[in-house]
């Protein structure tokens, strides 16, 4: 079936089976930074904005998302780097797969006025599993990004 | 092997979902946080997918003197921001902002919750301590049952083929105080192992006059434990009634060993988080209740 949203701000229009997940659709159309992790919404790997909202694209039906402004890290990269430079100046990744998913839900968290060092904060990204940083430098470059909004 | 893509129908009016989820083999998606992954895993095949979240009638929460309509297709995101909901039941706002992650949050719906009836969700318990009602429509009829007695089992419910579930019903007390306990033994992220809410309200002179109990998570579906209703009547409890209520509350659990814990240790959990929950509840925990 066709399905046409908005793409990193640009309309795009693509042809999937019904029950395609959006993680699917969004690889096939080369944006990988949105990974295959769980499958099932809990990881975090796959978290990309569907109208401002973070949401696991693993499970979001790709039919969902018609006429919805989706945005992948590769759209919020040009669109906030200030963020990315964040998670680079606190070397807030180690392997990296988890990064993406961390970024978008950093946006989100900054979007919902959550505060640096808050335990809401906490709260909020605690469903973005990372596996080897030990949560400390992530936290503290989201921190910094909010502290200098 | 090649497997029948399903239809995908997104109808933006009520009427026009219930005549497309009438066919057979038709399928409601709300969020669907629960279904996608079930379709995607051909463990549910449906013809027709009838994707409801372009329905604005179903998005609404409206509240009209004390009878608050929560429209099925509300997200929990918007349930825990919603001013209506934190004067009527604020608990149900509170606890719906923080069922597994904001990725859930964003996109799952109380509709969707309802009818896939997880026996381990967060929203049963307290809607069946609220005393809540479910309104139903089918293309001819519509019908208006408690939450109590809807679900039977997970993907169990009280739903014909050609009905979707349209609004759930909350009436506000003025009086009423509610308390939740969830206990996720690994991740706060979890599905909980033991959930409880209790409800309770007072009449003027503060002497009890209603008292509900629910429990999540250890049995097919949530459930209300009758004998909480002990406490009507009094006004300060004693510890003798609480102990019972817990005992009760242990005694009708079912919950399945996993890797959570044994039958007998959820059990025992069942009691610990029952006796926490009336103690805020009743106002002997200063984190309190609302």
């Amino acid at each position: 079936m066709k399905i046409a949203f908005t793409c990193n701000g640009t309309p795009i229009e693509v042809h999937a089976r019904a029950d395609a997940s959006l993680l699917e659709v969004l690889r096939d159309l080369g944006l990988t930074g949105a990974k295959v992790g769980c499958e099932l919404g809990v990881c975090g790997l796959c978290t990309v904005l569907v109208n401002d909202l973070p949401v696991s694209s693993c499970i979001y039906l790709a039919p969902c998302a018609e006429d919805r402004d989706v945005w992948t890290i590769e759209g919020l990269a040009t669109r906030v780097p200030e963020l990315i430079d964040a998670f680079v100046d606190a070397e807030a990744m180690q392997c990296g797969i988890c990064t993406p998913g961390q970024v978008i839900s950093a946006f989100a968290a900054a979007a919902e006025g959550l505060r640096p060092a808050s335990d809401e904060l906490k709260a909020y990204l605690s469903g973005n599993l990372c596996r080897c940083t030990g949560y400390q430098t992530i936290l503290d470059a989201i921190g910094s990004y909010l502290a200098r909004r | 092997l090649h497997v029948a893509e399903p239809h995908f129908v997104a109808p933006s009016s009520l009427k026009e979902a219930l005549e497309a989820n009438a066919a057979l083999d038709a399928l409601a998606l709300a969020g669907g946080t629960a279904l996608a992954h079930l379709v995607r895993s051909r463990l549910v095949e449906p013809a027709t997918l009838v994707f409801l979240g372009r329905i604005a009638e179903l998005q609404r929460i409206e509240r009209s003197g004390p009878v608050l309509r929560l429209g099925s297709g509300c997200t929990f995101r918007q349930l825990s921001r919603d001013l209506a909901v934190q004067e009527v039941a604020p608990c149900l706002g509170r606890v719906a902002g923080q069922i597994a992650n904001p990725r859930i949050v964003s996109v799952a719906t109380l509709g969707g919750a309802l009818v896939h009836a997880d026996p381990r969700q967060d929203l049963q318990p307290l809607l069946l301590a609220l005393g809540a009602s479910v309104l139903v429509a089918s293309p001819s009829a519509t019908r208006e049952v408690p939450v109590a007695g809807f679900a039977r089992g997970l993907m169990d419910v009280d739903l014909a083929q050609d009905e979707l579930v349209v609004e759930v019903i909350v009436r506000q007390r003025r009086r009423r105080q509610l308390a939740y306990e969830r206990f996720t033994p690994e991740a706060s992220d979890d599905f909980p192992t033991v959930a409880v809410a209790a409800g309770l309200e007072r009449s003027e002179d503060a002497t009890i006059s209603d008292a509900t109990l629910a429990l999540g998570a250890v049995g097919p579906t949530a459930f209300l434990v009758p004998a909480v209703r002990e406490l009507i009547g009094t006004i300060a409890p004693d510890q003798g009634v609480i102990e019972a209520v817990a005992e009760a509350a242990a005694a009708a659990s079912r919950p399945v060993a996993d890797r959570h814990g044994s039958v007998a240790y959820k059990q025992e959990m069942v009691a610990v988080h029952v006796r926490r929950a009336l103690r805020r509840v009743l106002g002997h925990d200063a984190s309190g209740a609302a």
